[in-house]
């Protein structure tokens, strides 16, 4: 595809970036004295914060993000890569939901590629061919572990992986290299997180290479298996020799939430390049990222805003903002 | 053979016309759509930008003015045509090159600095001047390859 197939888009989406927040508004809102004061400021941005109801508010920009987002590329799918993860929390919804009297709906997220009720319904009728072709396997195992275990556990392994698979096949087609680079950070920063967690619940070397993605560009994934199983000082040891996770390793120490906003802040850097791309999905990319690190930090400031936690703790947790 | 000359002139000036056209064309079009990416979101811009699509829609009119030049020195407009020999086809040929090549070339390129100056109008419209002056550095080149076709031609 000609990079001049996204003049539209990147046109549009250039025109849609004076509406960012910057990290002045950002700013404001965490020293703002009450929540009232801080959705004021979004409000002055142009969201709609009328009803008050902010998780509403929240799915709403982000599903109003992927509108825009299609809107501005010249092909369907081109970005599918990026909200591919929601369709299998969709699934994993659907699968354990299948179980239990709960309505899978309320925990389905938006947006997604596919039809969240489809992918309800093929589970509900057992009917794992009728799924999309990347989820079905993986449905029908993660269901029979359900049926036959009861490991709600294993199940979410299995379609986690998958999705990580899926997302990196899907990236792999795209001509971007900003776009692989920042997937193969999330797919490795996703290993690193299931490394540590399997260090402190004690896992097995066998679950470990159940759960990780084997392929995984910026990491050797049996080397941090390996290490896993050692302890959590040496997959510190391990990443603080790897140039992507060197600086973000020490953090690892502190607390995981410093360290997963050190690895998504370092994406935004990588990010922050399109903002000098002319033409081709960069820039379309870039502002999708831009918008969810926006959300994801609204999230953060209102919520414990609203638990009373001090600005200093909160700037702590607050990503860096696109522009 | 008597006609293969002319043959020849005619050639060089539908080439000129051409590389310059569709030069010209597909450009308006780069700058055109990313001037409606941005007319879709901010109406006001409209003018702004219009500008901008304009300048590498001028190949094509210098593309226009070499073949109109090449068919008023062969007599094709008067009827009056000129007897050309072989070596004289290919003179005028040879002539109409540089608009023809220089002119498709120059208008995508102008296009694509035109299309990044709407993105500089997008964020910045107070520096919408800057975004034109840098799309015209690319007109430079066209209007050369428009000089050295034209002077060619009248030595012919």
């Amino acid at each position: 595809m000609r990079d001049t197939e996204f003049a539209y888009g990147v046109a549009h989406i250039r025109a849609h970036e004076l509406s960012l927040l910057s990290n002045d508004n950002l700013e404001s809102m965490i020293s703002a004295p009450d929540v009232n004061e801080a959705l004021r400021v979004l409000g002055d941005k142009g969201w709609d914060t009328e009803s008050g109801d902010i998780s509403q508010m929240l799915l709403k920009e982000s599903e109003k993000n992927w509108e825009l987002i299609c809107e501005c590329l010249p092909a369907e799918h081109l970005l599918d890569c990026l909200i591919i993860e929601n369709d299998f929390h969709n699934l994993k919804a659907s699968v354990k939901t299948a179980f239990t009297q709960e309505e899978a709906q309320r925990y389905f997220l938006f947006p997604c590629v596919y039809d969240p009720e489809k992918i309800k319904e093929a589970v509900e009728k057992k009917d794992f061919a009728s799924l999309p072709l990347c989820m079905s396997e993986a449905a029908k195992k993660a269901y029979d572990f359900l049926t036959r275990l009861g490991s709600g556990q294993m199940a979410d392994v299995i379609i986690d992986r998958q999705a990580m698979a899926v997302k990196l096949q899907m990236v792999r087609e795209s001509d971007s290299a900003l776009l692989k680079n920042a997937v193969n950070m999330n797919v490795a920063a996703n290993n690193i997180k299931i490394a540590l967690r399997c260090v402190r619940t004690g896992k097995s070397m066998d679950f470990m290479k159940k759960a990780m993605s084997e392929e995984c560009p910026v990491i050797d994934v049996e080397t941090l298996q390996k290490k896993a199983f050692e302890g959590e000082n040496a997959v510190t040891s391990y990443l603080e020799g790897i140039k992507e996770f060197s600086q973000a390793a020490p953090l690892l120490k502190e607390s995981s939430t410093l360290f997963e906003k050190y690895l998504d802040d370092a994406i935004m850097e990588k990010v922050k390049e399109a903002k000098y791309t002319a033409f081709g999905v960069e820039p379309v990319f870039a502002y999708f990222m831009a918008r969810e690190a926006e959300i994801k930090n609204v999230r953060v400031i209102l919520s414990l805003k609203r638990n009373g936690i001090s600005p200093d703790e909160i700037r702590k947790r607050v990503r860096e903002a696109y522009v | 053979m008597d006609k293969l000359g002319l043959v020849l002139a005619i050639l060089g000036a539908a080439m000129a016309a051409f590389g310059g056209g569709v030069g010209s064309a597909k450009g308006v079009g780069i700058v055109g759509e990313a001037a409606a990416g941005l007319v879709s979101e901010d109406p006001s811009k409209f003018t702004k930008v219009l500008i901008l699509q304009i300048l590498p829609g001028t190949q094509g009119l210098y593309g226009f003015i070499t073949a109109i030049v090449v068919m008023i020195r062969t007599g094709i407009f008067t009827g009056d045509v000129a007897a050309l020999t072989t070596a004289d086809g290919l003179s005028y040929l040879a002539a109409c090159l540089p608009m023809a090549i220089v002119g498709y070339f120059s208008a995508i390129g102008q296009a694509r600095v035109a299309a990044s100056g709407v993105s500089v109008i997008a964020k910045r419209p107070e520096e919408q001047s800057k975004a034109m002056v840098l799309a015209a550095m690319v007109e430079t080149y066209a209007v050369l390859a428009l000089l050295v076709s034209v002077l060619l031609i009248f030595t012919l």
